[in-house]
């Protein structure tokens, strides 16, 4: 259904080649937080990008980098299931169901949280449409392949996703502006009949497909139906090829969205913040959706005033498949921190909360079988900390993605140093090549947006 | 119009040229500005001039014979025909006009007050039903045709030509799709006669429609052009089934939107895509592909490191002559983020760039704001910076005149000084990207319109009129 | 002896109850008991200058306040709780929260955090805080027991429009009216100081707007010189003293204190330009300051060093402010004011994450701040900066009992609060959350 037009233009192969750097990395000492086989010791060998050792006499070749991780501790790169970073915009909020806009169509690779959250070890995010919809955009999962052009930034091979979203949100319960039409829905009643129409709508447009090729394969002559790009995700959503990761908060809307899913065969993938999961976590475990939860928010909204802390170890408890994510560029910066209040509030194990920012969140993400644990044949996404991640005092230290270290604190430092002198040289420079400043205000000034060729120089 | 030639024609020619028509140098005193304008002379024997040919050849002492609004000959040493109105260029340089290769030009005097698209914009006058989805072909006007709505009431015409600039390319400016560029000569007379190739690309700008509106964001707006030239194509399949033989076939439904789009669908005509950064370069240049679209790409400023990119893919791009600078009106202790310093530095190095790549480019001036450009300069200045940032003076010219010629498939017609070229270029009394040197005067369809101090006077008052207001 | 002998029992149930919710009180205040407490073989951290934890010892509380601490026996009829094993620290003090002000963010009919107008000297936070809150017993089960309640809009990067929007009043996390809660309602005049910014939004065409330098910089020049006249305004009527018939006006006696140097100006100011500008301000004008969110107050670490300045930073975990700036630049900040010699303290800000406040001091160890300075500046520091240093802040004879039995160390997020002490009454940890806990960690498995 997703057949594209021959390109008159072809995509040079550049764009498709995945950013590995054909190098060996062993590192050696620290204690390896494997997530999936216990902890471990190292060390870690790393070749073309992929784990290919982990403990136990290592054959390192000839050339191969080092790294020493003595006394520190290296787990999984950290997998963020819901972000909102790297994109240039994340709302479609005009429409009741926006499922053919994108965030990969304005992945942006300069987004300085990239780094950031890199230097808090996290390697891949998944980065969602807002939840201003019912059916919202289609997501891409990045890895944070710093420095990398947006199309590189891709995980490639990773399934694709779709965001929906109930309750106060795409209702749009806190009000529309006078002399603007409201868009429906303005009901939780509404948003599954949004979600329940669109599904509709799919399958008659599939079927409008199908008929067409029994009609051709017939020998009929008959004029091919019209590719609607709003719908086509949400067919490869009644086919299981297409993630839905649906934002809620209360119990009752999570049931309604389970319920509609399965009324069409589909299977949510995840269900994210779900913060009243814990009260129909037995509901989603049947239904087979994971939960991608926030660690300890609450209270900024009606939906969310019923939200606890106990809230994944509950969901994990009743056998759901828990991860916390950060929703936020500031809290992807210490996912360790808030991995670690599931420990504290819920009781679950240290390795069951590292498992709640890695394994599970790539399993979430449908991207278990490449990243999220450290083991043989996975990429060689890492983030070694100088003391357990799950301390309050942990630092993270290095992270590598694909085996290429893209963070350390060290290198870190040095590119502070040369950015200032980047700074001062090009400041010097400019202050030479541009114009002074403008005098007093008051004189017409050209505004932003002067529009094209907007005032002519004449020669001077 | 002639308003070029209020103050007199002999004034503007200052110490360039002595005009030799067939009677005697008293006819050629006596001629007014008026019959210049309205009827001038129609042939032009240009000798003694470095002739730069815009192809990469140069002529040490040239002569250009022009008639009827075309070129006749380039040659070298010859005396031209007898009986024509000549002008000695000796030690002066022979180029082909310029062409600035997008913008507005002609269509924002007073008959062009129908703006497309505005109607679409929320917050601009009575809000209109909001669109709500691609269906609704949101900010879309691709049966706009600048040809269609060219008019000579515009006073930056003037200012342009002055600067050396005899070629534009004009399109609407309002909406997603604005609808389709005109290829157009900056001369004078009936705007009907101006336009050279009158439906060259389709213009594409990324512009949201609001938060109520479809497309309210970047994403939306990719999502939408995406889904437009897909029906477009579509569009064209159940058409021509349909004329094939309709017997038995739904009739498909017309759309004003979809059928001027055909050609650019199937990647016959050129779409103009927005691309300042090098991560939008990448994203037009991947969406085209996606797309089967043929781009040209616009702005440019970050084209550096996308040079090789660009080449690769063999997409041209019109570069933005408004170099970002520095916000004049900035809070002095305010850090500009590092990121804006290198773009700010790299701009002007991009042609360079661009050119040793082999990437084919244009220029134009676009809007000021985006990256920090003000609008400061003019762009023969704009150029002169980037060849001191080592664009080779041949591929700025080629940029200048040829380029967007052959970009805009009108190379046929001008850009170069060829025999039966289209007779638009200019004389200067040095070489043109010297400091100080002056153009000393302009043809357009081989009539001469000098650099007058008339214009150049009102340049101020031009830009202090229209500045405040620009095109929001 | 009471029946709380079985002291290792009712910690090990109050851990339960916290961590697993098998014994929580379905009676809020069941736990509080009045009465003789001690605290019996816990590690002691007095936090007292220079002295050293007490490895084993007890505490003994009476009508609120701590009366022994060492090696004391229990007291005929007080209450033992053992905490072998177990760390006792000052109550945390959260030292800007909005805690009480505001239950659900996004419903306006709940939110009682900023009145209209730039002038409010004379209302107090105490006020309105609503005893009842839900975040409350969120916040004292981990360990906050309180807290500096600040009216106005607090958060963000000059995002609340300037002025004076009201006294903070510190309150014990505790108390069946907000009377009983009351440790100082007048703890602080709080000023949002105007920020120079040529960028704004406008709320009502939803469109970023701009305006040129100077434009910019002549609103700030006024907005200052009006704060200076209002505060000329209240040393005129301060002057002229009850001699003068005229007419109360409650916004310039309000400022009174200010004036006179008793209650310290706690102004809002994040950017280093708008800090030395609060700090020029309160110079000429001869009034204490305490700077609060400070995000670049690292900037200016030497002035506030050299003019006594102390800082009550924002969130340690927060974006840097600008792209280049270093990621970690709000988690270096606290350890390198320290460095300077500047005094700090943590607060959230906020109401509903005032339960994290330890690791907002938490995170900046790992980042340079001292542990020890870390815990200081959510107990002592905050104490000793609202006066309040002869009741509070260490673990002293005579001092007010609000005080902290945990497992560990209380910066670290696996610690767990074991019991929480405020104003001398053991209170109970059950909340919100663990009711809500409880209530569906027993829902039988559906049919």
């Amino acid at each position: 259904m997703r057949r594209q037009r021959m390109a008159a233009l072809t995509l040079p192969a550049v764009l498709l080649a995945a950013p590995l750097a054909a190098q060996t990395t062993v590192i050696r000492g620290g204690t390896v937080l494997t997530v999936t086989n216990g902890v471990s010791e190292g060390p870690i060998l790393i070749e073309d990008g992929k784990i290919t050792a982990v403990g136990g006499e290592v054959h390192v070749p000839d050339g191969a980098e080092e790294v020493d991780a003595t006394g520190m501790f290296i787990m999984p790169g950290i997998v963020d299931a819901h972000s909102h970073i790297a994109a240039e915009s994340i709302n479609e909020g005009s429409v009741s169901v926006s499922s053919m806009t994108g965030t990969g169509d304005v992945v942006d690779p300069y987004d300085i949280n990239i780094y950031r959250e890199l230097a808090g070890g996290v390697t891949t995010s998944n980065i969602l449409h807002g939840s201003a919809n019912p059916i919202g955009g289609m997501n891409v999962i990045i890895k944070h392949r710093w420095g990398a052009d947006a199309a590189e930034l891709v995980f490639e091979g990773a399934p694709p996703g779709i965001k929906f979203a109930l309750g106060e949100n795409p209702k749009r319960s806190r009000g529309t502006p006078p002399g603007v039409q409201p868009r429906y829905p303005a009901t939780r009643m509404g948003v599954v009949d949004v979600i329940r129409q669109a599904f509709l709508e799919a399958e008659a447009y599939r079927q409008e497909f199908r008929d067409y090729e029994a009609a051709k394969a017939r020998g009929e002559r008959l004029l091919p139906p019209r590719r609607d790009m709003k719908l086509e995700p949400l067919v490869e959503v009644l086919e299981g090829t297409r993630l839905v990761h649906a934002h809620c908060y209360r119990q009752d809307e999570i049931l309604q969205l389970l319920r509609v899913a399965e009324e069409f065969g589909v299977r949510i993938a995840t269900l994210q913040h779900v913060l009243e999961g814990y009260k129909v976590a037995d509901e989603i475990a049947a239904h087979g959706a994971g939960a991608s939860t926030f660690s300890d928010w609450w209270a900024y909204k009606v939906e969310a005033y019923d939200a606890i802390p106990h809230n994944a170890a509950l969901m994990a408890e009743r056998g759901v498949l828990v991860s916390i994510n950060s929703d936020s560029a500031e809290e992807a910066r210490h996912l360790n921190q808030e991995a670690a209040k599931t420990v504290k509030w819920g009781g679950m194990t240290e390795e069951q909360a590292l498992a709640t920012i890695t394994i599970n969140a790539a399993i979430h993400l449908g991207v278990g079988d490449r990243v999220g644990s450290i083991e043989v044949g996975k990429d060689a996404d890492l983030a070694i900390f100088d003391r357990h991640p799950l301390s309050t005092y942990a630092v993270n230290q290095m992270t590598f993605v694909d085996g290429r270290m893209l963070f350390s604190r060290e290198k870190d430092r040095a590119m502070r140093e040369s950015a200032a002198a980047e700074r001062a040289d090009l400041e010097a420079k400019l202050a030479e090549s541009e114009p002074p400043r403008r005098g007093p205000p008051g004189r017409g000034t050209p505004g932003p947006g002067a529009g094209p060729s907007g005032s002519e120089g004449g020669r001077r | 119009m002639s308003s070029l030639f209020r103050r007199g024609a002999v004034r503007g020619l200052g110490p360039l040229v002595v005009l030799v028509l067939a009677g005697g140098p008293a006819e050629a005193a006596q001629l007014s500005s008026r019959a210049v304008a309205d009827a001038g002379p129609r042939e032009w024997a240009i000798t003694g001039g470095m002739v730069h040919r815009g192809d990469g050849t140069v002529i040490a002492e040239g002569t250009v014979v022009l008639r009827d609004g075309l070129i006749v000959s380039v040659d070298e040493g010859s005396a031209g025909p007898a009986g024509v109105f000549r002008l000695d260029a000796s030690g002066k340089h022979v180029y082909p006009g310029f062409v600035t290769a997008l913008g507005d030009l002609g269509l924002r005097g007073g008959s062009a007050a129908e703006r497309p698209g505005r109607a679409a914009r929320p917050g601009a006058g009575a809000p209109p039903t909001p669109s709500r989805g691609p269906e609704d072909r949101p900010g879309t006007f691709s049966w706009q045709l600048a040809a269609d709505s060219l008019t000579l009431d515009d006073d930056r015409i003037a200012a342009r030509r002055t600067a050396g600039f005899t070629s534009a390319v004009s399109v609407p400016s309002r909406g997603i799709v604005s609808g389709r560029a005109a290829f157009v000569n900056l001369g004078a007379g009936d705007p009907r006669d101006l336009v050279v190739g009158g439906d060259q690309a389709v213009m594409v700008r990324l512009e949201t429609l609001g938060f109520r509106s479809f497309p309210g964001s970047a994403m939306g707006v990719i999502a939408y052009i995406r889904q437009l030239f897909l029906d477009a194509a579509h569009y064209d399949e159940v058409w021509r089934l349909y004329e094939e033989d309709p017997t038995g076939l739904a009739r498909p439904r017309h759309d004003r939107a979809l059928a001027p789009l055909v050609l650019a669908a199937a990647g016959e005509q050129p779409v103009l895509l927005p691309a300042n950064l090098d991560k939008e370069i990448r994203r037009m240049v991947r969406l085209a592909a996606e797309l089967g679209l043929r781009p040209i790409l616009y702005g440019g400023h970050e084209a550096a490191p996308a040079a090789g990119f660009l080449a690769d893919a063999g997409v041209p791009i019109l570069v933005d002559l408004n170099w970002p600078q520095a916000d004049p009106d900035a809070d002095p202790e305010a850090r500009v983020p590092l990121r804006e310093l290198r773009l700010r530095d790299a701009a002007p190095a991009g042609p360079a760039a661009l050119a040793a790549a082999g990437v084919q480019f244009g220029f134009y001036r676009g809007e000021s704001g985006r990256s920090g450009g003000r609008g400061s300069g003019d762009d023969l200045a704009a150029v002169r910076t980037a060849v001191e940032r080592g664009l080779d003076r041949e591929a700025a010219l080629t940029a200048l005149t040829s380029a967007p010629a052959e970009i805009f498939g009108v190379a046929d017609r001008v850009g170069t000084l060829a025999a039966g070229k289209i007779a638009n270029l200019l004389i200067t009394d040095g070489d043109i990207f010297d400091e100080g040197t002056r153009i000393e005067a302009v043809f357009v369809d081989g009539v001469i319109h000098y650099p007058d101090s008339a214009a150049s006077e009102t340049d101020d008052d031009a830009g202090a009129r229209e500045a405040p207001g620009g095109n929001r | 002896m009471n029946s709380e002998r079985t002291s290792k029992t009712a910690a090990t149930a109050g851990l339960l109850a916290a961590a697993f919710g098998l014994a929580a009180a379905a009676d809020a205040r069941a736990g509080q008991q009045e009465g003789a407490w001690v605290i019996e073989n816990a590690r002691i951290h007095t936090l007292v200058e220079g002295a050293d934890p007490i490895e084993s010892g007890s505490i003994v509380i009476r009508d609120g306040r701590i009366v022994e601490i060492g090696e004391v026996s229990a007291p005929e009829g007080a209450t033992v709780v053992d905490a072998s094993g177990l760390d006792v620290f000052p109550g945390l003090m959260d030292s800007v929260s909005q805690l009480g002000l505001t239950e659900i963010g996004a419903i306006a009919a709940t939110v009682d955090t900023a009145e209209l107008g730039e002038m409010n000297p004379h209302l107090k936070a105490a006020t309105a805080i609503h005893p009842a809150s839900e975040h409350l017993p969120v916040a004292r089960a981990n360990g906050i027991t309180h807290a500096v309640v600040a009216p106005g809009r607090l958060g963000g990067f000059g995002g609340g429009g300037s002025g004076i929007s009201g006294q903070a009043s510190i309150v014990h996390l505790d108390g069946w009216t907000v009377e009983e809660m009351d440790i100082e309602a007048g703890a602080g005049m709080v000023l949002s100081w105007p920020t120079l910014s040529t960028r704004s939004f406008n709320p009502a065409t939803f469109q970023p707007e701009r305006r040129s330098f100077r434009e910019a910089q002549e609103a700030y020049d006024k907005a200052v010189a009006e704060l200076g006249e209002v505060l000329a305004a209240a040393r005129r009527y301060h002057e002229a003293g009850s001699a003068d018939s005229r007419r109360r006006d409650v916004r310039l006696e309000a400022l009174s204190p200010v004036i006179r140097g008793e209650m310290p100006l706690l102004i809002l100011a994040n950017r280093a330009r708008e800090i030395r500008g609060a700090v020029e301000f309160t110079k000429e004008q001869g009034v204490r300051m305490i700077l609060l969110g400070g995000a670049e107050a690292w900037e200016v670490t030497d002035l506030l060093a050299e003019e006594d300045i102390p800082v009550i930073l924002g969130p340690t975990q927060r974006l840097p402010g600008h792209e280049d700036d270093p990621y970690d630049r709000p988690f270096t900040t606290p350890g390198e004011l320290h460095a300077a010699g500047v005094t700090v303290a943590f607060a959230t800000f906020g109401s509903s994450n005032s339960r994290l406040l330890p690791y907002e001091a938490g995170h900046a160890v790992g980042y340079g701040l001292p542990q020890d300075a870390a815990i200081r500046a959510i107990t002592t520091v905050p104490a000793q900066l609202f006066g309040l240093e002869e009741d509070f802040g260490t673990l002293e004879e005579g001092k007010v009992a609000n005080l902290i039995v945990v497992n560990g160390d209380p910066l670290e997020i696996r610690t767990e609060v074991h019991h929480v002490f405020v104003n001398g009454v053991r209170v109970p940890l059950d909340n919100r959350h663990l009711r809500l806990y409880n209530e569906y960690r027993n829902r039988p498995r559906p049919r």
